[in-house]
């Protein structure tokens, strides 16, 4: 196991893991054991079947991760597939990622899609692109631009939560825009478009259009817009 | 032993505390995933915590935080614990076990007189239960020679400990991960303790 050195796959080959400086996959690869490395690019296809430690992901073709991953900064152009948790603390989506396990990070921002089967924790959470949640979104700001497609979570909560319709810039003509849908949202401040909602707790909630919202709790002031509706509101 | 619920809402309420603070403390690990309960209700789904350690936990945080960051508060109520190293001398001159208790835990023990976690987390729990008097110095040998035998469960999981007595015999026993646990009516508690809890007032004694 070299340490330090440089792992360039530009055929197809099966490769040990251990400490390498870079790691560039070019056709097909598969890394059989833990890794640690600065940085992890894939330009073809790879596999890795554990522990993967980076400073630097970059995948523009595809890669499935069997085991755990954890990374300071991730770009995602083509797709990445993780099969257990994942630790993405910058990570930018422009293609697909999709985790079995929780997702956590500090900063995220997607303009592709994610798909993620537990929680997603970030502390920045800026979405222009789609997401499916099989648990909660928490992040202290939450920014959603709804584009296409039919974005969900369980449950999303977090200091400030903003969702907003995005104009289709490719067909600007279309009426089609994205929504979102949750069980539940709370936040300290709310702002909603296009969701349907069965609850919505806040201090400040304000409903714009296109939302159909069960119920909402709120605690110091509440907006409605006239195309939206909420079956039951209390104060308190 | 069931233990009694308190609703977010109601949590919220009682500490003053806001949703976004909430989960920024979930998010910091500060508050176990554990004690997030959802149930369902009239109203749909709810999520319920343990009332009592939840509100001792944010009472915790809130007089702590203005001088500690969310990340060492964090550390502090981790039940894993990193490779602490810590003298007689210092433990004694800090106030965590008194002179007393620590002779005699040594004279049991016959250990050196440096201590890592495990050991202090030992002589503290034996201190602090002599201390209150509510055990005698043969049932505190056998709690020490109980805690040695689970010390890997101790650091991992939620244990708590527990001391009966039946007809002047006493037992002592470590309960981990427990929901509820029930007696002959012949037998007499003595001490329940949470383990988790000493470990946390141990280490906010340290810091």
């Amino acid at each position: 196991m070299e340490k330090n050195g440089n792992l360039a796959i530009n055929g197809t080959g099966s490769y040990p893991g251990g400490h390498y400086n870079k790691i560039s996959i070019r056709g097909e690869g598969t890394i059989i054991n833990e890794v640690e490395c600065s940085a992890f690019h894939v330009y073809g296809t790879s596999e890795a079947m554990k522990h993967v430690k980076t400073g630097f992901i970059k995948i523009f073709g595809e890669a499935e991760f069997k085991d755990k991953v954890e990374s300071d900064e991730t770009l995602v152009m083509g797709t990445m597939a993780v099969r257990n948790r994942a630790y993405l603390k910058k990570m930018k989506i422009m293609g697909l990622l999709e985790t079995d396990g929780p997702l956590t990070g500090e900063t995220a921002i997607i303009k592709g899609s994610i798909a993620v089967k537990g929680n997603v924790e970030y502390e920045t959470f800026d979405s222009s692109g789609g997401f499916e949640i099989r648990g909660l979104l928490t992040a202290e700001n939450i920014k959603v631009a709804l584009g296409f497609g039919q974005s969900s979570a369980e449950e999303i909560g977090g200091g400030k939560i903003i969702v907003k319709r995005k104009k289709n810039t490719l067909f600007p003509f279309g009426k089609e825009t994205g929504t979102l849908s949750a069980k539940l949202i709370e936040g300290d401040q709310i702002y909603l478009e296009n969701t349907t909602a069965e609850i919505v707790r806040g201090n400040m909630v304000n409903i714009g259009p296109g939302c159909q919202i069960g119920l909402v709790e709120y605690v110091n002031e509440l907006s409605l817009h006239p195309s939206s509706t909420i079956k039951t509101k209390t104060k308190g | 032993m069931s233990e009694e619920l308190i609703s977010k809402k109601e949590l919220l309420d009682m500490t003053g505390i806001s949703y976004g603070q909430l989960y920024r403390w979930k998010r910091k690990d500060l508050i176990p995933e554990e004690w997030f309960i959802r149930k369902s209700t009239f109203t749909g789904q709810e999520t319920f915590f343990p009332k009592e350690k939840i509100l001792e936990r944010i009472e915790k945080i809130q007089t702590m935080k203005d001088h500690l960051s969310l990340d060492e508060l964090a550390s502090m109520f981790s039940p894993n614990v990193s490779d602490l190293q810590i003298t007689k001398d210092e433990i004694i001159k800090r106030n965590i076990v008194s002179e007393s208790v620590m002779n005699l835990y040594l004279d049991v023990e016959k250990g050196g007189s440096n201590f890592n976690f495990s050991r202090l987390l030992e002589v503290y729990v034996l201190e602090k239960l002599l201390q209150s008097g509510e055990i005698n110095l043969e049932e505190g040998k056998m709690l020490l020679q109980v805690l040695k035998e689970a010390a890997q469960q101790i650091k991992q999981k939620n244990c708590e400990l527990i001391i009966t007595r039946k007809l002047g015999v006493s037992s002592c026993m470590i309960l981990v991960n427990t929901e509820a646990f029930y007696f002959d009516p012949g037998t007499k508690k003595v001490i329940q303790l949470s383990l988790m809890t000493c470990m946390e007032e141990m280490k906010s004694k340290l810091l």
